[in-house]
């Protein structure tokens, strides 16, 4: 019901490519989610320089107090990116629907036809070390921006979901009674904010997804990125599809090969279907 | 002419009217409440389809094992299945009959308790996991059977009759269990309706404390409260201590109570169970402290209804006893000799032609515990399986993962009650 793709590029002289490459992985899985699109870049000193914090808003207003900041729009979404620290950042936006926040990741959403979409977020000219997107088909909630993923609930932490989960409404519940606040009602930002707990806990990505597959029911397969990890789960009957690659200069995922076909080097990459209930974490 | 018969003085009620005018005593039966009242028959599961998907029968796992009273307790119980047998006293029951709840309940990983009546050998030789009833009678209680017991259940009361005591009529009560009530046989005998160690939760909280430490830690303490309160119930319990709160709504079985009692009061436990969870979930222990509901369970789909609704267990009592043989047609002969028919013996009288609710050593001695065993251990499969069933439908690999909002309601009361949709609508009564 959605396409997953994501690239972290362990060569430097890849960071150019970014865009471009995410791009065509992108348009392998269109198809998969018709409806909207996300999209998360890692380090484009553009969008996000060095010393600075940016945080994606929906619908911001027009004139945001942020003396000093760098705005750009992308249809629904407006990156703000300031000097500043990321907590003293979002304190200035309140008010605003924040999608996403931290010194690396600057986050895109927005409903409408995927590649259209990439253009829209000036996908194609991205820079830096890692990326993903997202297609969407939804579900059990509406097509809106707020509904796209990734959904980025940690300071420059992403999870995209391909499935649905099946006990989401009690893990919601836990949640909030432990004091965590939802923006939406998709079973997919349980996900994120229960993975966002764990590692604001001091667990690194594999324990966190280790204990999401003991605790989340139904089907997932999961993309899950930080600002130190790219991490991959599917749940116990690997329902969802996906596929990684692996080769010196990157790391790739994607719902489909034929995302991944023009990456380059794919010919010589270590090719395989992630297992059920495994976790694939690469820490850095 | 037409006879019309009148709604509010109907054939039972007149029946009832005459036997109190010529008997001058009250009624006194078994069984649970017979009037009609909101149950988990009023809910409906939302299968998988599109947005969901459902699991496939046969390949796919659906787990269904559940651990109780890990809150405190250094040996909580490991069950393979959330059904549990309910406690029900030897006195009310034959020997017989308590070994075979034990030797079902045990073929099937799942665990038997004793009643207000003590331990007998047979069920504590023929259980793998045995709870101990701590009642306010105090029948049978000592130390050794503390100790001989995988947990101790604290009775403050039963759906059947919250705020009575437990009553067992003189023709039940045979030598061996008088012996064990140290109580003359042959003499109608009633409970006390309330425990003399203690007036409220806080001498409660000391007796269990008293009841950890001759027990070293090890076994879990549930806390059985009849449903009324349910909500403040549920806390008190929780705050004097209790590992697993055992709910058994009004419907529930009871082997001899004021009829008047059993139909009139405590509340379904369609009513008390989201009661007992937002108490749970208020204190922040749901799920830490485990809730067993009971009160009409009969199919896998009232146990799914009741796990997806918040409970982590269910006990059986009365569909224990029809399972081992109670009630059945080819009895049909003895039971309209008793002025009954099979489908309406309600225990009490103590000549049970099955051989199950009797102290009388013939009709006990009709009740073969072995097979009895099987019976039981094939209904508690049907049920597992019929709750797995629906549980893959809603794409669950484990039958704790049923939530409420898996369910919708039939009925605008059933949706107030159950705090679930009324079926079509996202209208929750109350909310
Ligand atoms: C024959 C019989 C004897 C019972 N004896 C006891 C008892 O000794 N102690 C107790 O707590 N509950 C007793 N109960 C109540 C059960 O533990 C349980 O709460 C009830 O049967 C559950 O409802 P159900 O019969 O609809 O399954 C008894 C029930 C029956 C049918």
């Amino acid at each position: 019901m959605c396409g997953i793709v994501g690239l972290h590029l362990r060569d430097p002289e890849l960071h150019p490519c970014l865009g471009r490459l995410l791009t065509s992985m992108l348009a392998g899985v269109a198809e998969r989610g018709p409806d909207s699109a996300g999209v998360a870049v890692y380090g484009d000193r553009r969008r996000c320089p060095e010393g600075y914090a940016a945080v994606s808003l929906l619908d911001a207003p027009p004139d945001l107090p942020v003396p000093g900041a760098l705005v750009t729009e992308a249809g629904d979404t407006t990156v703000v990116a300031a000097p500043l620290p990321v907590e003293e950042l979002l304190a200035a936006v309140t008010g605003a629907r924040v999608v996403g926040a931290g010194t690396e990741v600057t986050i895109y959403k927005g409903t409408g036809r995927p590649l259209d979409l990439a253009r829209t977020y000036d996908l194609a000219d991205a820079r830096g070390w890692q990326g993903l997107a997202h297609t969407r088909m939804a579900t059990e909630s509406q097509v809106t921006a707020e509904g796209c993923h990734p959904f980025s609930v940690g300071p420059d932490q992403c999870l995209v979901h391909n499935g649905s989960f099946a006990n989401h409404a009690s893990i919601r519940r836990e949640l909030v009674a432990a004091g965590v606040a939802f923006d939406s009602e998709n079973d997919s930002e349980v996900g994120a904010r229960f993975v966002a707990a764990r590692l604001a806990a001091g667990e690194d990505l594999d324990k966190a997804l280790r204990a999401l597959c003991e605790r989340f029911d139904g089907f997932y397969t999961l993309l899950v990125t930080s600002a130190d990890g790219f991490a991959v789960v599917r749940d116990a009957i690997a329902c969802k599809p996906a596929v990684i690659a692996e080769t010196p200069r990157w790391v790739a995922m994607a719902s489909e090969f034929r995302a991944l076909a023009e990456l380059p080097g794919i010919d010589d990459a270590r090719i395989w279907e992630p297992e059920p209930e495994r976790v694939y974490a690469w820490q850095w | 002419m037409t006879l019309r018969e009148s709604a509010t003085f109907d054939r039972p009620t007149i029946a009832a009217i005459q036997r109190a005018a010529e008997t001058g005593v009250y009624d006194i039966r078994g069984w649970g409440a017979k009037r009609s009242v909101p149950h988990f028959d009023d809910l409906l599961f939302l299968g998988a389809s599109l947005s969901r998907y459902p699991l496939e029968g046969y390949r796919e796992r659906c787990g269904t094992d559940v651990v109780l009273g890990g809150r405190h307790a250094t040996a909580p119980l490991h069950l393979d299945i959330p059904v549990t047998i309910a406690g029900m006293s030897f006195g009310s029951l034959s020997a017989q009959a308590k070994e075979a709840l034990g030797r079902g309940a045990s073929e099937m990983g799942t665990s038997t308790t004793t009643g207000d009546g003590g331990m007998t050998p047979e069920e504590r030789g023929q259980s793998r996991t045995l709870v101990y009833q701590y009642l306010p009678s105090r029948y049978g209680m000592n130390r050794d059977h503390l100790h001989a017991a995988d947990a101790i259940e604290v009775v403050l009361g039963q759906g059947a009759k919250p705020g009575g005591g437990g009553m067992l009529l003189g023709q039940k009560i045979g030598d061996r269990v008088a012996a064990m009530r140290t109580l003359p046989a042959g003499i109608d005998q009633r409970s006390a309706c309330r425990h003399p160690d203690w007036t409220g939760p806080d001498d409660l909280a000391i007796k269990i404390l008293e009841l950890r430490e001759i027990t070293d830690w090890r076994p879990p303490v549930y806390v059985k409260i009849g449903a009324t309160r349910a909500y403040y119930d549920v806390k008190l319990a929780v705050a004097a201590g209790a590992d697993v709160v055992v709910v058994d709504g009004m419907q529930g079985g009871t082997a001899a109570t004021q009829e008047v009692f059993i139909e009139h009061v405590g509340i379904p436990i369609l009513a008390a169970l989201p009661q007992a969870v937002q108490a749970l979930r208020e204190l922040g222990v749901h799920r830490t402290v485990q809730l067993v509901v009971s009160g009409g369970i009969r199919t896998g789909a009232d146990v799914a209804k009741a796990m997806a609704m918040g409970a982590d267990a269910v006990a059986i009592g009365t569909a224990a006893l029809i399972a081992l043989g109670d009630n059945a047609p080819r009895y049909a002969a003895d039971y309209a000799a008793l002025g009954s028919a099979a489908g309406f013996y309600d225990f009490q009288d103590g000549r049970d032609p099955a051989g199950i609710t009797t102290q009388d050593p013939e009709l006990a001695a009709r009740l073969d515990p072995v097979e009895g065993g099987r019976r039981v251990a094939n209904y508690l499969r049907v049920l597992t399986q019929e709750a797995q069933t629906l549980a893959r439908a809603c794409g669950k690999a484990h039958l704790r993962n049923l939530e409420p909002e898996d369910l919708v309601a039939l009925t605008v009361e059933a949706a107030a009650m159950a705090r679930v949709p009324l079926a079509g609508t996202t209208w929750i009564p109350g909310t």
